[in-house]
């Protein structure tokens, strides 16, 4: 694009904004997941993480923590909520921690061949009694991934995409193609228990970030960037070193 | 005396103990222990039937279930359902039809049965009766069974006759049933409980009291019943037993005068199909649970699909979306000349249930997103729990919800997605520290522990070597010791750690102490934190 002059790459840019804000209608109060931090929040485009869409959370164990606090806080409007899991290890002691209601939750176990899990999570998602699914998916195709979008957007239901990086595959590449934001959380090591690193790494209309995230009893917040991470975990060791 | 003027043959059985026997029939329980039907009055629950065990403990119909629990703390109790009794019971006058083809429930429990005519059958009255008990003791039912000339006669004797005995017999003759209906109680005339009571209160306590009254008179006072139940019982009033409709059938089919083969012609004919069965079975009170569709071509092949549901269901816009996925596997080669579609299982269609999923549909129905024909929230979900359901099985989705138990493994109950929410016990204790994903059975590592004077705390694993792989850990906390429940004396207890990997990876690992000091302690991976 270097031979395009400068004044017509302006003009470009502002007819691109102008496109993206006719394709992306996010009116106020249009239906968005909050996630209850202002700092993240704000990045989003609406606030949140735009109901009726797929969005693809990957990362390891704290990326599943991650994907319950969501889940939870799409479940504070009454309904069932649905995580469509590979496995049967879920536990939902674990999730109640982050705001799961127990009784709430519908769990469907062992979908284990990926044909399966897509299928499902598109019925899920076309569901509208639902209030938001999580299914474990590891990847899916491009022609996968519009048909799961055309299914929420039918329904408004918001569906989390999450996969594990322990798996197989690299950190960096994108799951579902079509995701309306994707996100990496990590935890981060040495620095007790609740303590997330939370990257957005596209966001349709948002800006890229990357936060420290804790949880305590009160819900949780950011951690400011510059927060010396490693040298917390050398206080929290030093600690229980006596 | 004609054969018109033939006096007639009214059998009346009674089943004291019928809805807990009813029951027994799904839980065997429901016979060996004491055992009560509950049912909700102004707010609190009260105890509505017993078995034979509860009533000689002292529990009664009526008694609010505190109290019985206080007598009886083994009690187990069910909640009563009185439509599904009403339905087992037109099903077991279905089976009494093979005594006589005029059967009809009597209350809400004990049949008539119209015997006249049928008893040469069977060896006389006595004889039919006698097989009619042994049959309805062989279904597990307790019965009293009285055969007389009217039906108000028979009901009276069986109810409240003074024979000790199962069976009554009493000839027809009006002024012999006069004599031996005089010494009952008012209540054997099937009076409502507060006519019996007004009577009662007058010192109009046996039936023979009755007698001299003028009909206009006790009219006046307690209304026309009293002297229409005494007319019917002494035969002057004509009371028919009535028999059942016979059965809809469950099973409904269509032959094509001419073969179909196309998509949309096998759509419509199961459609067509669909609505006559729903029709069949809303008009029985049922739905179904499993449905068979066979499909039969001109050369003779068939293709068979089976479809289940979540629960009893008879809408055909429901039942179509369960068959228009599985439709593209029959193969119509030639053409399709017959089509059977059955419901192989079916139940009772209960009344909607107040949950939180009606409350939730009140919330949201302001926000108008429960759209469609008659498509509510509630619908919607069992529509996908069908459709997941029919692909891997009715037992893969499932509600998880807390249940009392010392391991961690058993703390969770998982529940049918939809039904009748029963409140939920007490939760997880709060503040303890639960992994998000759990091995549900721990798995053996080889775990060092780290000596006193090393990093706190004392007894916490430094490394452990899992599936190969060895982690040496950085932070840990602990212990949570778990004890088995004090009667189980001789079970390990656990101590529980949460420990992190230098990769940030975070554990829940156990060691095993048995209660026998010399036995080297043994470490289980359990979990993981995020």
């Amino acid at each position: 694009m270097s031979h395009v002059p400068k004044t017509k790459r302006r003009a470009l840019e502002a007819l691109r904004r102008e496109i993206r804000r006719i394709e992306i209608p996010v009116e106020v109060g249009a239906a968005c997941l909050s996630l209850g931090i202002p700092e993240i929040d704000g990045a989003l485009p609406g606030g949140g993480l735009r109901a009726g869409c797929v969005h693809e959370i990957g990362g390891d164990e704290a990326a599943t923590g991650f994907c319950a606090v969501l889940l939870a806080r799409a479940g504070r409007a009454p309904g069932p909520l649905m995580w469509l899991a590979r496995g049967d290890d879920l536990y939902l002691p674990g999730l109640v921690r982050y705001g799961i209601e127990p009784g709430r939750l519908l769990v469907a176990s062992g979908l284990r061949r990926r044909a399966d899990m897509l299928w499902a999570m598109e019925e899920a998602l076309r569901c509208r009694a639902l209030r938001g699914v999580v299914a474990e998916v590891d990847a899916l195709d491009r022609a996968a991934s519009r048909r799961l979008m055309l299914a929420a957007e039918g329904s408004g239901v918001p569906g989390l995409v999450l996969w594990s990086e322990a798996g197989r595959g690299g950190a960096g590449r994108a799951r579902v193609p079509t995701a309306d934001s994707r996100w990496r959380v990590t935890t981060v090591p040495g620095a007790g228990m609740a303590r997330w690193r939370v990257e957005v790494l596209h966001c349709r209309g948002g800006r890229p970030g990357c936060w420290v995230v804790e949880m305590d009893d009160d819900g949780w917040r950011a951690l400011p960037f510059a927060a010396p991470v490693p040298s917390a975990a050398a206080r929290d060791l030093s600690r229980r070193a006596g | 005396m004609g054969v018109f003027s033939t006096p007639r043959r009214i059998v009346a059985a009674w089943f004291p103990w019928w809805p807990v026997e009813r029951l027994a029939w799904r839980c065997p329980e429901a016979r060996t222990r004491p055992f009560a039907t509950i049912g909700e009055q102004r707010g609190r629950l009260v105890i509505e039937a017993v078995n034979p065990r509860a009533a000689g403990a002292g529990l009664a119909p009526g008694m609010p279930l505190a109290d019985g629990r206080a007598i009886v703390p083994d009690v187990i109790v069910h909640p009563a359902d009185p439509v599904a009794d009403a339905h087992a019971l037109k099903r077991l006058a279905r089976w009494a039809d093979g005594f006589t083809p005029r059967v009809m429930p009597a209350g809400v429990d004990g049949l008539f049965l119209d015997v006249g005519g049928c008893t040469h059958l069977h060896g006389g009255g006595e004889a039919l009766m006698a097989a009619l008990g042994a049959g309805l003791g062989g279904l597990g039912l307790t019965s009293r069974l009285a055969l007389a000339g009217t039906p108000g006669a028979a009901w009276a004797l069986a109810r409240h006759g003074e024979e000790s005995g199962a069976i009554v017999t009493r000839s027809a003759d009006p002024d012999e049933v006069k004599e031996t209906l005089a010494g009952l109680p008012v209540a054997a005339l099937r009076l409502d409980a507060d006519v019996v009571e007004a009577l009662v209160s007058f010192g109009l306590d046996r039936i023979g009291a009755l007698y001299p009254f003028d009909p206009g008179a006790l009219a006046k006072r307690f209304g026309p019943a009293p002297h229409r139940r005494l007319e019917q019982a002494l035969g002057f009033a004509q009371e028919p037993v009535i028999s059942l409709p016979p059965p809809l059938p469950r099973e409904v089919r269509r032959a094509f005068a001419e073969p179909i083969s196309t998509v949309d012609s096998i759509h419509a004919a199961v459609e067509a199909l669909l609505e006559e069965l729903c029709r069949n079975l809303s008009r029985a009170g049922e739905g179904v649970r499993r449905m068979r569709l066979v499909s039969r071509r001109g050369d003779g092949a068939r293709s068979v699909l089976v479809a289940g549901t979540s629960r009893p269901l008879r809408r055909p816009r429901l039942l179509m979306n369960l068959l228009s996925e599985k439709l593209e596997r029959i193969d119509p080669g030639f053409g399709i000349e017959e089509m059977v579609l059955s419901a192989e299982v079916v139940e009772v269609v209960e009344e909607e249930q107040e949950d939180w999923f009606a409350r939730a549909e009140t919330a949201a129905a302001g926000d108008g997103w429960i759209g469609g024909e008659g498509g509510t929230g509630r619908e919607e979900l069992a529509a996908l729990l069908d459709r997941l359901g029919n692909r891997f099985g009715f037992g893969s989705v499932a509600c998880p919800v807390p249940h009392q138990s010392w391991l961690p493994e058993r703390a969770v109950e998982l529940r049918e997605p939809l039904a009748a929410p029963r409140r939920l016990g007490p939760g997880w204790p709060e503040g303890r520290c639960r992994p998000l994903r759990l091995l549900s059975s721990p798995e053996r590592v080889e775990a060092v522990a780290r000596e006193s004077g090393e990093l706190e705390p004392a007894g916490a694993p430094a490394f452990f070597r899992w599936r190969g792989r060895r982690h040496r850990l950085r932070v840990a906390e602990g212990p949570e010791r778990l004890e088995c429940e004090w009667w189980l004396e001789d079970a390990p207890s656990r101590d529980y750690y949460l420990a992190e990997d230098e990769e940030g990876r975070r554990y829940w690992l156990f060691c095993e102490r048995s209660r026998d000091p010399a036995a080297p302690p043994r470490w289980f991976l359990h979990g993981f934190f995020a």
